[in-house]
């Protein structure tokens, strides 16, 4: 399944054509890359190498399940987006995402391109509810709800980095 | 739920050397989260309303403050769980209501997450 999406953005912005392809475990080294990046790191509870590499090789596993997705942009891989597959029966029927937007390809419709896509890859899942956690300040929680999340909850204190505290907004989508 | 055991993390609830209580913390696995943790309790049903929950809920905050320096635990409930007196009446407080969490037999639940300060 691939879709090939038109930015969703005005101006000289839609020249250009964002590529959505299927993840493949070789997309991870574009993955950890990125999450070194600290400007991108800091929307991320990782905090060192080793600890980027677990989450990276977790999240990159969805790609056998179906539920990865990258973004190319000109031919260069410029984000990814994941549902985190529920194992457990009961709780099938919705997923948690993740998404990552290279820190120089950012604003140029890549985040909503993989949104849009994930949605309807979610929808051939089964998946009836998309949800995701978004750290206070960042400033995606904007495309969030403009692509129709609303927030149901927050988590004060949810990150401790430097003795400074950061709450995580959680938001869904009901597809 | 015992994987935490090797981190020491998880209580068993004894009675008359038979095993009747599990309650877990499960640690964080990232530093900038590691001040906080979400817990599990499992009591056996035969041994319900007897204050288990109770004691085994008291002394995992008191592991967690004392052994791990966590600041603050929470917990996830089901709608309907008899959890939920237990957490109102040690002080836990509601953060979190996630709708339609649990599907089962086409009847959607909801979950609430709790939490308590151990400052």
């Amino acid at each position: 399944m691939t879709n090939t999406l038109l930015a969703p953005f005005g101006g000289s912005r839609l020249d250009k054509k964002i590529h959505i392809r299927e993840g493949v475990l070789e997309d991870k080294s574009y993955l950890v890359s990125w999450l070194k990046h600290p400007e991108t790191l800091r929307w991320f509870p990782m905090c060192n190498d080793a600890e980027i590499e677990d989450a990276a090789n977790y999240w990159i596993s969805f790609a056998n399940k179906g539920a990865l997705l990258t973004a190319e942009y000109e031919g260069a891989v410029c984000g990814i987006i994941n549902l985190y597959i529920q194992q457990e029966e009961k709780l099938k029927h919705h997923a948690l995402l993740a998404i990552i937007v290279a820190e120089e390809m950012r604003g140029k419709g890549v985040g909503k391109a993989l949104l849009q896509a994930i949605e309807e890859r979610a929808k051939k899942l089964q998946i009836e509810i998309l949800h995701l956690e978004v750290y206070d300040q960042n400033p995606a929680i904007y495309l969030y709800e403009k692509m129709g999340f609303i927030k149901f909850g927050e988590h004060a204190e949810f990150v401790r980095d430097k003795m400074r505290y950061v709450t995580k907004h959680c938001m869904q989508k009901i597809l | 739920m015992v994987g935490f055991s090797r981190f020491k993390a998880s209580l068993t609830g004894i009675y008359e050397k038979t095993p009747i209580a599990i309650a877990t913390l499960y640690l964080m696995p990232y530093q900038k989260l590691a001040h906080h943790a979400m817990f599990y309790i499992l009591v056996d049903p035969r041994y319900r309303r007897k204050g288990i929950g109770r004691s085994m809920l008291k002394n995992l905050a008191h592991l967690a403050k004392t052994r791990f320096a966590l600041e603050h635990i929470h917990c996830e409930v089901f709608s309907g769980s008899p959890l939920l007196f237990l957490l109102e009446k040690e002080g836990f407080t509601r953060f979190i209501t996630q709708e339609n969490y649990v599907k089962q037999d086409d009847k959607y639940l909801a979950r609430t997450l709790w939490r308590k300060s151990l400052g």
